[in-house]
């Protein structure tokens, strides 16, 4: 088959379309230089890692995963008159990787607190001429905390001493011969430090004094030597602990004696293995008839007994013995003020027990709310990911502190001191707790590595805290009465707006170490949990999300994922390209702004408008070389248009269209087809640099509203502004972009047509103070 | 009006000491301090209209340390004089200027939203001076980790700004030219 040229023109006319920049135009004299792939929705090739029998493409465990195991033995003493903790413990190193280790590195967190630390200088600080007499003393009169690890001995399951070098909070124990593939090594590590207070130096473990009975909590946490992790992405992960950056840890077993005072009662991972010698009777079998409360929380110690011990302060030592099994981590929570109940949850096929600690100064709150939180948590959690595998779960009352440990936590909640308390404590209060207790699925069970990426565990918790917030509200209206939602604080994407539309130079991306970011909270926390539910309620819808989001949880049960085991696994298991979201959202600090930038109606004419010739003469032709059978549209605000055009039907303007549907539809066909009479070239902008999928609502005449989600593919070719025609028998109104806020625009004065100065909460304020 | 050099001065000594007040030591991860204040310059109003996003806690914790340990904010029943407090806080640490002279801003008044308390302030504007100066110190006193984000708007021109403790106080352009 052969074709003339000019009907070869006309194809590529057709196929451009009016708008576009014909090509066979003149030519430009300069040329632009060549450049990279800089598309939006370029393959994530070069920013991941490259997949490999430790980890698949498809973002599971490959045939040569591996992790390494480490058991711990301990015998922890708790010195309360004078704080401090005295450890000897015997690690088991189980070398499961394929390579032999000739050091060990072992992590001593407690030197952060050392009184050269470095980390204490991260900060700039600035000198003042003059200065309050009290900060002043406190800043340069006082001595500093005396605090880290006074390490006693390095020993060898011989008892021969271990050579190590300790390098701030890091600790190289050099091995006499290399630890082979396969083979496991003993040895034992003695130490004791000061117990530093929590609350004053705002520190993840320590312990509140409380002056009025001059007792104190305790919640202890990173307080031994703790292996460093060793795999196939870090080799040794031996990054440093500034602060921020928290825990990248080994699965084990623990095997923890905790000697306290006799009449202190403790809390811990794991489960306790001699509840009969350390409860008195009456506890005790309080104790056994919790385990089958499922309806409401036993309490095994009151109020009333626990006040009663405050003035004790018993001299007689207690061990309260502990096996924890399959956990990265260990902590425990000591005091004679413990007030402690416990109820029992159904989760899937087994029982676990939700668990609270805190002294009368967390009561009424914490008594009524503590347990019930833990047991929404562990319901939400284990639906959205998998069956929550341990025993227990713990929520320890603690001053101004929200962390995590496996089955154990520490929240912030406190009333008044009259026991009065606002709606605001009580939200602060659950939500602290889900997120912590939550913290049990990411990263205690699905293991990442804290210290390198603070977002996998606290955006994923912050995400599932969320969710369980608002199914927390569902279960228990009358908790959350006269609001109708839980007020989530994090993951409505409206409330990621004014960070994203923030000043660029303190904004960084969310693939960033926790250490060198200017605001953690919205960066690890915020960010990505407003990421994640928006690709759950806009982009992937929940079922596709779901399962991924599940399948992810499941295949990293128990192991250690990296960020790219993440984002494979929620394209293998969903067939939605997200390369284009975890780009923009994840790996850069571009923000949502799209809107609707032009509207113009188009008429269908019996004649062409002085557009058509002008685009008929940059080809060289004439209306005379076009085929006799052509339709011609004008736009309203052409020259040509005719206002006889405005409400005629378009199929008596055009004698070709008249008679092509003639000869190619039957009588009924043509009865049935509906002519629309209004046809909008819609113009969008997208003024941000995320590309998100084009949400519109359209508004006509008649009233009616009209929702059209155009796929984030609009924005391929095209960056900045993308066209849509609109064929239709109402007349257009009004457009919406984005019209639910589910986006996180950043900026909605664009999003309407007609342009609408949205009321802000000033205008609004305003209205109302007038009365 | 004030002479600003001199307030100013004393403003910065007295943050420079606080700032001294605080520690350096490791955070706890799950607390933040952010508070976000939006300054939309309407010159068909001819003011610059200004609202102050803070969370309620860090307000009422501010409140009970400065001045009096009893007050609770709520939105149904709260003590008038929380009003008075907050005004006086506001205008300590909120200062508006121009590279000439401190600006006088009227405080209209506060709402609650979850755990937020918005404040509204006005600022009447006749022409926009070609410089702001912009101080925000709120919470300073109490979070060495506070920080504040402002948001100026003219029109289709936007600036903002991170201030710390270590930058109370920041000047910008007030249009793109």
């Amino acid at each position: 088959m052969t074709m003339n040229k000019s009907f070869l023109l006309l194809c590529s006319i057709l196929m451009t379309g009016f708008s576009a920049i014909g090509f066979a135009q003149e030519t430009p004299t300069e040329r632009a230089p060549g450049h990279l792939n800089n598309n939006k929705f370029k393959q994530l090739y070069e920013e991941f890692s490259t997949p490999n029998s430790y980890r698949t493409a498809s973002g599971a465990p490959g045939v040569d995963y591996y992790q390494q195991q480490v058991n711990y033995k301990m015998d922890i003493e708790l010195d309360d008159k004078n704080q401090k903790i005295y450890g000897d413990e015997t690690i088991t190193y189980i070398n499961n990787s394929p390579d032999a280790l000739e050091y060990l590195w072992v992590q001593l967190d407690q030197n952060i607190r050392k009184k050269d630390a470095p980390a204490l200088e991260k900060n700039g600080s600035g000198m003042s001429p003059l200065a309050q007499p009290g900060s002043f003393a406190k800043d340069f009169l006082e001595s500093p905390f005396d605090g880290g690890f006074n390490i006693s001995e390095v020993k060898d399951a011989n008892g021969r001493a271990l050579k190590h070098t300790i390098n701030m909070t890091m600790m190289r124990i050099d091995l006499p011969q290399p630890i082979k593939s396969g083979e496991s090594y003993q040895f034992s590590i003695k130490w004791w430090y000061n117990v530093n207070n929590h609350v004053t130096n705002r520190a993840r473990s320590g312990y509140e004094y409380f002056p009025e009975d001059g007792n104190r909590t305790y919640v202890i946490a990173q307080f031994f030597p703790r292996m460093a992790v060793y795999n196939d992405v870090e080799g040794w992960q031996n990054y440093q602990f500034w602060g921020n950056g928290e825990f990248a840890l080994n699965f084990g077993n623990y095997e923890v004696n905790l000697t306290v005072p006799a009449d202190h009662i403790v809390d811990a991972t794991g489960v306790l293995q001699n509840p009969k010698d350390v409860l008195t009777r009456t506890e005790y079998n309080r104790y056994k008839e919790a385990q089958n409360s499922f309806d409401k929380p036993v309490i095994i110690v009151t109020q009333e007994e626990a006040t009663a011990k405050e003035s004790q302060f018993s001299d007689k030592k207690q061990t309260w013995k502990f096996i924890a099994e399959n956990v990265r981590d260990f902590a425990f929570t000591s005091s004679r003020k413990y007030i402690w109940d416990m109820m029992a949850v159904q989760v899937g096929p087994r029982k676990v027990m939700a668990v609270s600690l805190y002294p009368k100064e967390g009561n009424p709150l914490w008594e009524e709310y503590s347990t019930q939180a833990v047991a929404q948590t562990l319901k939400t959690y284990s639906k959205f990911t998998f069956n929550y595998p341990y025993p227990k779960a713990v929520s320890v009352h603690a001053k101004n502190q929200g962390m995590e440990y496996p089955m154990i936590c520490w929240n912030y909640g406190r009333p008044n001191p009259d026991g009065t308390y606002s709606d605001r404590t009580k939200f602060g209060m659950i939500s602290v707790i889900i997120h912590e207790v939550g913290h049990n699925y990411f990263p205690m069970i699905v293991n990442s590595d804290e210290r390198q990426w603070g977002w996998m565990d606290e955006g994923l918790d912050t995400f599932m805290q969320y969710l369980t917030e608002q199914e927390f509200g569902a279960a228990y209206p009358s908790a959350i009465a006269p609001l109708e939602k839980y007020p989530s604080r994090r993951g409505d994407p409206s409330k990621i707006v004014p960070y994203m539309a923030g000043n660029q130079e303190f904004i960084s991306p969310i693939m960033s170490n926790p250490e060198n970011v200017f605001q953690l909270g919205p960066n690890a926390y915020a960010k990505p949990a407003t990421a994640l539910n928006i690709l759950r309620e806009t982009v992937m819808g929940h079922e596709l999300f779901d399962h991924a989001f599940k399948t992810y949880a499941q295949r990293w049960m128990f192991k250690h994922p990296t960020p790219e085991d993440f984002f494979r696994t929620m394209e293998d298991a969903s067939a939605v390209d997200l390369d284009w979201f975890w780009r923009g959202w994840f790996y850069t600090t571009d923000y949502v702004d799209i809107g609707v930038k032009s509207v113009k109606r188009y008429y269908v004419s019996p004649k062409p408008g002085a557009e058509v010739d002008e685009l008929l003469k940059g080809y060289g032709m004439t209306i005379n070389d076009l085929p006799p059978d052509m339709m011609f549209m004008v736009a309203e605000d052409s020259a040509d248009f005719d206002p006889s055009l405005a409400n005629a039907d378009p199929m008596e303007q055009s004698q070709s269209l008249k008679e092509y549907v003639m000869d190619n539809y039957s009588e009924t066909e043509r009865n049935n087809m509906e002519v629309p009479k209004y046809f909008y070239e819609v113009e969008f902008e997208k003024p941000g640099g995320l590309v998100m999928p084009l949400i519109v609502e359209y508004e006509y005449a008649d009233g009616t509203k009209e929702r059209v989600n155009y796929p984030v593919q609009v924005w391929r070719k095209n960056d900045a502004s993308v066209k849509k025609v609109l064929a239709t028998n109402k007349e257009l109104v009004g457009i919406k972009v984005d019209p639910d806020a589910q986006t996180a625009d950043i900026d909605t004065e664009n999003n309407s047509w007609p342009k609408q100065e949205s009321q802000t909460d000033f205008d609004k304020f305003k209205e109302k103070i007038k009365g | 009006m004030k002479s600003l050099g001199l307030q100013l001065k004393i403003a910065l000594l007295s943050f420079m000491a606080s700032a001294l007040f605080m520690a350096l030591v490791p955070q706890d991860n799950h607390k933040f301090y952010v508070s976000t204040t939006t300054l939309d310059y309407r010159p068909q109003n001819q003011q610059i209209q200004i609202t102050m996003q803070l969370f309620i806690d860090d307000v009422q914790a501010v409140l009970n340390q400065r001045y009096d340990a009893s007050l609770r904010l709520a939105p149904d029943n709260e003590a008038d004089r929380i009003v008075a407090y907050l005004e006086k806080y506001i205008r300590q640490k909120f200062v508006l200027a121009t590279p000439e002279q401190e600006l006088e801003y009227a405080i209209l008044g506060k709402e609650y939203r979850n755990d937020l308390v918005l404040m509204y302030l006005e600022l009447p504007m006749e022409s926009l001076p070609d410089r702001l100066i912009i101080k925000n110190q709120i919470l300073f006193d109490l979070f060495d980790e506070q920080k504040n984000i402002l948001h100026f708007k003219n029109g289709a021109y936007r600036k903002s700004i991170l201030l710390t403790t270590a930058n109370p106080q920041e000047q910008i352009l007030t249009t793109a030219n």
